[in-house]
């Protein structure tokens, strides 16, 4: 459960809060376990819903704090809005045990340099598979201003990986 | 705008506005006249051909690591730290 909530939240105090929120949650409704999925899955989905509620509470804050342009989106193009930078092929898996641990290492670190909206946004939709309606639901956001953190966070973790995994020969990659 | 100055207006964009909704097509179904500009800049643009190879994979890798943090703590060197396992058992039991 703390490894499924610290991805998403990227902070290892929220995580563990998160997870303690599940936990004292799934005992004060242990009757209602019906036995229809396994504990495993019940407790990730009551946690699951804490991390919505979390999103939800700090989307408010965030959407205050993110509304300038892009410094990532500003240093990739030019001022005629063309590619300013040259996008690598992106090539290959991680082939052994221990590239696969440092990938997503660097994923993880990709993703905890994400601001609090584009992660959110993120989280929501590609991790949990949210469609753009739930999101926007969630984090109390139009869905112009979601596509717009889903673009920016798309483009920074794309940069962050092609400079720390892709472009990197492997034996330099930890 | 006429809708064909609104259609050559789209049929230029810049690859900055392309790749905003090469990434928008990914959450939505983009009317037929945006999937067409979007069609028509690829065909002649390598790097936002490769943007879209980026984003679709990025969304892949996406849920491959939602699976693969229900991974075990020897796979992903991931664990609460003894304090924080105390702190846990502590508020549960209270």
């Amino acid at each position: 459960m703390y490894r499924f909530a610290l991805l998403r939240v990227q902070n290892s105090d929220v995580a563990e809060e998160l997870v303690q929120e599940a936990l004292v949650a799934a005992l004060n409704a242990r009757r209602s376990f019906s036995e229809r999925s396994s504990e495993r899955t019940w407790l990730i989905g009551i946690l699951k819903h804490k991390l919505v509620d979390h999103f939800r509470a700090t989307s408010a804050r965030q959407r205050q704090l993110d509304e300038s342009a892009d410094a990532v989106e500003q240093a990739t193009f030019n001022r005629r809005g063309l590619w300013d930078v040259r996008l690598a092929r992106w090539s290959g898996n991680p082939a052994t045990d221990a590239e696969k641990e440092d990938f997503w290492r660097v994923f993880r670190e990709c993703m905890e340099h994400l601001p609090g909206s584009m992660n959110s946004a993120f989280c929501l939709r590609e991790l949990e598979q949210m469609n753009s309606e739930e999101v926007c639901q969630v984090l109390g956001i139009t869905p112009s201003n979601l596509w717009t953190q889903l673009h920016r966070a798309r483009m920074r973790l794309r940069h962050c990986l092609e400079e720390n995994w892709f472009k990197k020969p492997p034996r330099r990659r930890k | 705008m006429t809708p064909i100055r609104e259609i050559i207006r789209l049929a230029n964009l810049p690859c900055k506005d392309m790749s905003a909704l090469i990434s928008r097509s990914m959450d939505e179904d983009l009317d037929p006249v945006r999937r067409w500009v979007v069609k028509f800049h690829l065909c002649y643009c390598t790097a936002c051909r490769r943007f879209r190879v980026h984003v679709t994979r990025l969304r892949d890798l996406a849920q491959d690591a939602s699976s693969q943090f229900h991974a075990s703590e020897a796979e992903t060197g991931i664990k609460l730290s003894p304090e924080a396992r105390e702190r846990l058992k502590r508020s549960l039991e209270d």
